[in-house]
């Protein structure tokens, strides 16, 4: 802006800006609002779209850790609990037969 | 300098809370509107030009540092401007195709009643009014017709304000077009217009 000719052209151009007329006014004014308002509802489009995300994350998260675990832990106590059960009745092998002739003889 | 003051638009018409971006949009909608103005001839387009230039302010820029939003809003409302230009050339070659779009860029300006009627008439004579009047009239004429990079960068670093650095910033070009670009424009529009005051005898 070194010239007096620039300096006349802006001092015109601004000049000419004060001759939008009200409606046109009022309409920059809902533009700019409209521009405002959309930034509010940035956080619920955000919302909207990192509920499925989410889910969906999670539901793959729990699938993969399905897929990862022992089949069942209820498995292997059942067998052991029911090995330890004839383990002992091997080991008193003896005294049932015993206990069952006695219930034998005692019936008679 | 006498640079009229623009008074903020802020007391019109909105109850949005007070903010950076509200202050910064109403300190720019005027001369944005005016610049869209003088660059598509049509107040119509220009406002939707401007309408879609605060919302990509707003959505993509509101979080940058408040000083860089002046040259992000520019370089958005210029890049608006050129799509509507686009737009316009798709419409002149394939609108004949479909009904009712081949003139539908030049049908405000024909029928609009000439905004720069209303400039106020600070001067009491109406000679000097109706004088001015025509020489802003004639420069937005001269402004619209100069091609797209000087017409832009005289809009920039003339009008806006900006230094040669900014309006390169903004533009995406080296200073040295920048340079080169605004002394056409100038050199163009002095040819046209003299100067703006005086009594012009290089018009058409």
């Amino acid at each position: 802006m070194n010239t007096k000719f620039e300096q006349s052209l802006q001092r015109e151009l601004r000049h000419s800006e004060l001759v939008i007329d009200a409606q046109h006014l009022q309409r920059l004014a809902d533009c700019r609002q409209q521009a405002l308002d959309s930034t509010a509802l940035a956080p619920s489009r955000l919302r909207r779209f990192l509920w499925p995300s989410a889910g969906m994350a999670l539901a793959s998260i729990l699938v993969f850790v399905l897929a990862m675990m022992p089949l069942s832990p209820l498995g292997p106590t059942v067998t052991n609990e029911y090995v330890s059960d004839n383990q002992e009745l091997y080991d008193d092998l003896e005294f049932y037969y015993w206990l069952a002739d006695n219930e034998q003889d005692l019936r008679g | 300098m006498d640079v009229p003051v623009l008074k903020s638009d802020l007391s019109i018409e909105t109850t949005a809370p007070h903010s950076a971006m509200d202050d910064f949009l109403a300190s720019v909608q005027r001369r944005a509107f005016t610049m869209a103005r003088t660059a598509t001839g049509n107040a119509d387009d220009a406002m939707d030009v401007v309408q879609d230039s605060m919302l990509q302010l707003v959505k993509s820029y509101a979080d940058r540092d408040t000083g860089e939003w002046r040259k992000l809003f520019y370089r958005i409302l210029n890049n608006k401007i050129n799509d509507l230009f686009r737009r316009r050339k798709l419409q002149q070659r394939f609108g004949g195709l479909l009904p009712g779009v081949s003139n539908l860029a030049t049908n405000e300006q024909n029928t609009a009643p000439d905004p720069f009627d209303k400039i106020p008439a600070a001067d009491s004579d109406p000679a000097i009014h109706l004088q001015r009047r025509r020489t802003i009239e004639n420069l937005h004429v001269h402004i619209s017709r100069l091609p797209r990079r000087q017409r832009e960068t005289f809009m920039l670093r003339c009008w806006e304000g900006f230094s040669t650095r900014e309006t390169a910033q903004t533009m995406g070009c080296s200073e040295g077009s920048v340079k080169t670009h605004y002394s056409r424009a100038l050199s163009v529009l002095r040819t046209h217009l003299g100067q703006p005051g005086e009594e012009n005898s290089n018009e058409y």
